[in-house]
């Protein structure tokens, strides 16, 4: 076995919990006070990747960025974007399909905090960027953690998504739920079973934690 | 001067109400809005704050606009210098006492005047401590101080003390009301409680159904609305006695408790804790020269 | 409380103070001193619907003959009722205007040899009548 594809999988679950954490702030801000009519769709798209098999997104994916289209080869020719069958684009395809594990936590807090607390803010004088970064976000932390968490474990585990459209090439896009599959399928079962049992325990540890942190087992480590 | 005349449909739940405001303030007064609950007293305050935008109206301070639906104006709650105590307090959980203040006072924060009104509403040596640790009553005070932090022209207190017990009630009213003087604010409180507004309001403006229906003096809204004893005090029954065949009622009056002789008939339906206006003939006092 | 309904029937100010007298619906008048006038109390008007009050507590009770008293509301009373105590009694008085209550020292009793149907005559001074507009 090789150590290669859960490097992999680290890699893409760290740049995709960042770059998602840095787009669901936003987009739960806006959810969470918007009151436009465009709300409900929006929220359900964010919800898709939830009850969608990964597939159909990978399927469309697929159809969508594949150099022999329109806008794939758009992409392509003109930004040297390649999305199908590599990194980028499986980063791409990671952010969509745990979008709602980032914006949920962080949505549902934001909608918890008293409003109160934004008004009087904003009373005393401050901007709705300094309120969000002094006042909202400080008082979710428990939701920011559970976002971090859910959507680095979600891309750990995801399987679907990455086959359809990352393939299966070592050190591009073989992340280890691949590897394991790849591995049973030849029959190497010692192998499938170190990737496995190395993805069982992450995960569970990882999760553990956020219910040590957010049950306030470990409060003196988290303020 | 406040000069307001605005109006808003609000959905509420259980029937909306029409906001159809027209009233003025003068400088420098304490001015109670009273009503039921879902009179509009809250939406009226997030109007003048900011926090709620009318579907047509002027609101004019001094002579400054404030909003204009026709002229497109409305000057954001960031920069109407507004002192606003919510009826939650909104204190801030993640900062301490004195960076709830500090937060509202700038870029370069008033130190001065943080300390003066930390020293002011009696939070000395509570200043590293989070809002979660404070009791009730010193919650209130800290979110009276906050407002404060900016200077405001305008203080807006909804129903600022109605979560605290009588006796911490009667100390923040006087700091409310010392507050109010020296800062030469113009206030607007929101409080149904009878005695707070008449200890505390120098006009009463009643509300119903989204409307200012009269406005009065706050002694106005006692029983025999008009009394002619000028021995009138609003006060608080903390016990009452059998004695002989009467029974000797005690009011707490401010911090002082005086004793009212009253028959049974009369103290039916009294009970401890109740607001009541104690009233004599201005012939029966003596005065004593003390010092 | 002794609360007796009527009208303003004429008011006599001096600076500050005013002698207002009511005249009940039972017909009978009663006069307050006030410290206030028309110009200052809205509801010293002549006519105005008014109510006299007065504390139990402040009613005195003498025997009918006893002509000369500087007070000059007097009401002639019958005794209805008695609530003796240690200390003081309380007479129930039936009277042209209506019931009144008066609380007496519980020795002036046997004194005026009070007894229910007894003729009394109860008196207020004007210094204690209290006046509530409607």
């Amino acid at each position: 076995m090789s150590w290669d594809p859960l490097l992999l999988t680290l890699k893409l679950a760290l740049v995709t919990t960042v770059i998602l954490f840095l787009l669901a702030i936003p987009l739960a801000y806006w959810l969470a006070y918007s009151r436009a009519r465009l709300k409900p769709i929006v929220e359900t798209l964010v919800s898709m990747p939830l009850v969608l098999p990964p597939t159909v997104l990978g399927f469309y994916f697929l159809v969508a960025f594949s150099p022999r289209n329109a806008f794939g080869g758009f992409l392509e020719s003109q930004l040297g974007l390649e999305l199908i069958f590599s990194f980028p684009g499986l980063v791409l395809a990671s952010v969509l399909y745990s979008l709602p594990f980032m914006v949920h936590p962080i949505q549902a807090g934001l909608s918890s905090l008293s409003p109160s607390l934004r008004e009087a803010s904003y009373l005393m004088g401050n901007s709705r960027f300094r309120t969000l970064r002094r006042i909202l976000l400080p008082n979710i932390r428990p939701a920011l953690l559970t976002g971090i968490v859910l959507s680095f474990a979600h891309t750990v585990g995801e399987f679907g998504v990455v086959l359809m459209i990352g393939g299966n090439i070592p050190g591009r896009t073989r992340v280890a739920s691949i590897a394991i599959y790849d591995e049973v399928e030849a029959l190497n079962y010692g192998a499938a079973n170190v990737y496995s049992a190395i993805l069982f325990i992450a995960t569970f540890l990882i999760l553990l934690l956020v219910y040590l942190v957010n049950g306030g087992y470990l409060k003196r480590f988290w303020r | 001067m406040i000069s307001c005349t605005a109006q808003k449909d609000l959905n509420a739940s259980g029937g909306g109400i029409q906001l159809r405001l027209n009233f003025e303030i003068p400088k420098g007064t304490l001015v109670t809005l009273y009503g039921q609950s879902g009179a509009g007293k809250t939406s009226t305050l997030r109007m003048l704050a900011g926090l709620m935008t009318p579907d047509a109206g002027i609101i004019r301070v001094g002579d400054k606009i404030w909003f204009d639906a026709a002229q497109k104006i409305n000057v954001k709650p960031q920069q109407r210098r507004i002192g606003f105590v919510f009826q939650d307090y909104a204190l801030f959980p993640n900062m301490t006492v004195q960076q709830n203040l500090e937060y509202g006072s700038g870029r370069r924060a008033d130190r001065q005047l943080v300390h003066t009104l930390i020293e002011m509403v009696g939070l000395r040596g509570l200043e590293k401590r989070l809002p979660s640790t404070l009791s009730g009553g010193q919650q209130q005070r800290v979110a009276l101080a906050r407002a404060l932090v900016q200077k405001p022209e305008i203080l807006l207190l909804d129903e600022p003390l109605s979560a605290l017990d009588s006796a911490i009630r009667a100390k923040l009213q006087e700091d409310i009301l010392r507050v109010h003087r020296e800062f030469g604010l113009t206030t607007i409180l929101i409080s149904h409680d009878l005695g707070e507004i008449y200890r505390l309001s120098d006009r009463v403006m009643h509300m119903e159904a989204g409307r200012v229906v009269k406005e009065t003096a706050a002694d106005a809204l006692f029983s025999d609305r008009q009394i002619s004893g000028k021995f009138k005090f609003t006060g608080e029954v903390v016990r009452i006695e059998a004695a002989d065949i009467l029974f000797i009622v005690h009011v707490r009056i401010q911090n002082q408790v005086v004793k009212v002789i009253s028959r049974a008939s009369e103290i039916e339906g009294l009970a401890l804790g109740d607001t009541v206006l104690v009233a004599s003939k201005a012939f029966n006092p003596v005065l004593y020269k003390l010092g | 409380m002794n609360r007796l309904e009527g009208h303003i029937g004429a008011i006599r100010t001096s600076q500050q103070i005013s002698l207002v007298t009511t005249v009940l619906d039972a017909g009978h008048e009663i006069q307050a001193v006030v410290i206030e006038t028309p110009e200052t109390a809205p509801y010293l008007k002549n006519g105005d619907r008014a109510a006299v009050l007065f504390k139990e507590t402040e009613v005195l009770l003498y025997l009918p003959g006893t002509t000369q008293i500087s007070e000059p509301n007097q009401i002639p009373a019958e005794v209805d009722k008695l609530e003796a105590g240690t200390l003081f009694t309380w007479v129930g008085l039936r009277t042209p205007i209506g019931d009144l209550g008066a609380i007496i020292p519980a020795d002036s009793v046997a004194l005026l040899g009070l007894v229910p149907g007894k003729k009394v005559v109860a008196c207020v001074k004007t210094t204690e009548v209290m006046l509530s507009g409607e």
